[in-house]
């Protein structure tokens, strides 16, 4: 999730609390926007660009990640261009219903698109350039309960040992399969999916055993359940200058955007 | 720095650093791990843990610091375990894995040697150099910014010593610390091992390994310690030379 940043860029020196302040202030100011404030949409993608040059990130690496989601919103924006009064582009019948595309329902997806899009830009320069134990541990001096970042960082441990061993599990499998005629899947539908479920319990249990091995080897290291970074964090005076000029530059565009559409 | 000077009490003292005293244990599921075992290790002393898979071995090393806790008395450099000193005994008893892998789970090697220091409370400079420290001594000092999952076995095995280290215990406690290793990997842990002054308890079915390290190696049966080799068995491990039959000469040394 974060292990591509530059450690030393800009970005990533700013205190956890900062960038979490102002990604929250962002995805706010973004969702409020008029559905036709395109020059606001447009200002909030070049401050993203900024950060981005800041961070040192790869903008195509950005871009690959934000589009991973862009199915799921696609599905949810699908019915908005017939639900929208307007004027009609085109209409036609599907099954026993009557659709008409109008111009505002257009004009909704592609807002929809651009907040779901930036939202997800903010998410994502905010894992690249913020390690996760700096996340959690600022979300906890946010006032976030501390049994919930505690829960949240050994999420993402264990995350990595559940790919480790789904990956395993699949390597073995690999090896004791034959090879099948192009186009033919292995044995009967029903066989496939009951031996999917036994490797799904299996991981289950693997995980679970070695959850337990790591959850043993830090108490022995002395874990108390409480998060510590090697980076501890002081809210510098820099840190509040980027922060007040991020969240002041979030309301400028988002209060222009109310006045002028 | 001079390592370890500043660790160790003074060689006149005698209180033993571990006593088990009756020390039994039996896993949820009712399986009896541990069976009145009793031992003792004095400071600086090398003693090796042996016996066949399922013997209990691993169960012991974890009553060593309080992660498993059953019946009897687990005294530690004169502190007997309980509640209240679990976790300035976890300081003092540094316990490696088996598995390197159940050991290196943050995403760099930094953090990762990091993580005992900054639970003991240490400011920041202090984890620092406890961790460039740590990592000198086992010779992994380039490491610090690497991924531990993406490291070879020998050197995940490097580093989970490392995350102990860092912590300076005055007790180690290894389960296994030569499976899978190469001849080199082998014979360069070996030599760390010797040269580290800490008191040690190595479970390992590696004979010849604990031959190397330890002057003596108890023999755990079933949860119960049967016996105990000497020095000289333990450079001459023909199966003649006891009545253990699983421990043999291994083929590597």
């Amino acid at each position: 999730m974060n292990t591509e940043h530059d450690a030393h860029s800009p970005a990533r020196r700013l205190d956890a609390r900062a960038k979490l302040i102002l990604a929250l202030g962002l995805l706010i100011g973004i969702n409020l926007t008029p559905a036709q404030a395109w020059p606001a949409y447009l200002g909030y993608g070049l401050f993203l660009g900024l950060v981005i040059l800041l961070a040192r990130l790869s903008p195509r690496q950005v871009l690959a990640r934000s589009l991973l989601a862009l199915p799921f919103v696609l599905l949810a924006a699908a019915g908005a261009p017939f639900t929208r009064e307007g004027t009609p582009l085109w209409s036609g019948h599907l099954g026993g219903w009557r659709l008409t595309l109008t111009d505002v329902g257009l004009w909704r997806v592609g807002a929809l698109l651009a907040r779901s899009w930036l939202s997800l830009g903010v998410a994502i320069l905010l894992g690249l350039t913020t390690p996760f134990a700096e996340l959690a541990q600022a979300l906890g001096s946010l006032g976030v309960p501390q049994v919930l970042t505690a829960t949240m960082l050994l999420m993402y441990r264990y995350l990595r040992v559940l790919v480790e061993e789904a990956r395993r599990l699949l390597r073995a499998r690999e090896a004791r399969s034959g090879e099948l005629a192009p186009g033919r899947g292995g044995g009967r539908l029903t066989w496939r999916a009951r031996v999917t479920g036994q490797m799904i319990g299996t991981l289950f249990l693997r995980t679970y055993e070695r959850s337990e091995r790591i959850y043993q080897a830090m108490l022995a290291r002395g874990f108390d359940g409480h998060i510590r970074t090697l980076r501890r964090p002081r809210f510098a005076y820099r840190d509040g200058l980027v922060l007040g000029a991020g969240l002041a530059l979030t309301a400028l565009l988002t209060g222009f955007a109310h006045l002028a559409w | 720095m001079e390592p370890w000077t500043d660790l160790f009490r003074n060689p006149a003292d005698e209180t033993p650093a571990i006593v088990l005293r009756r020390v039994s244990f039996r896993y949820p599921d009712g399986h009896v791990a541990l069976s009145d075992i009793s031992l003792e290790v004095a400071p600086g002393e090398k003693v090796g843990l042996v016996g066949p898979n399922g013997a209990g071995k691993s169960t012991l090393l974890l009553q060593l610091n309080g992660i498993l806790r059953g019946e009897g008395h687990v005294i530690i450099e004169g502190l007997e375990l309980n509640p209240r000193n679990v976790r300035l005994i976890r300081s003092k008893v540094g316990l490696v894995f088996q598995d390197p892998d159940d050991q290196l789970f943050s995403p760099t090697v930094l953090e990762d040697v990091a993580f005992g220091p900054l639970y003991m409370g240490l400011p920041e400079e202090e984890v620092l150099a406890r961790v460039r420290w740590a990592l000198e001594q086992v010779q992994m000092e380039d490491y610090l910014h690497r991924m531990p999952q993406h490291l070879s076995l020998g050197e995940k095995r490097k580093i989970a010593l490392a995350t102990v280290l860092s912590m300076k215990p005055t007790i180690l406690a290894l389960d296994e610390p030569s499976a899978g290793l190469d001849v080199a990997g082998r014979r360069n842990l070996i030599t760390l091992l010797q040269r580290l002054p800490q008191t040690m308890l190595i479970a390992s079915h590696d004979l010849a390994f604990v031959g190397e390290i330890c002057s003596r190696a108890i023999v755990l049966e079933q949860g119960r310690v049967t016996g105990e080799l000497t020095a000289q068995q333990l450079q001459d491990a023909r199966p003649e030379a006891h009545p253990w039959p699983y421990i043999t000469v291994p083929a590597l040394s």
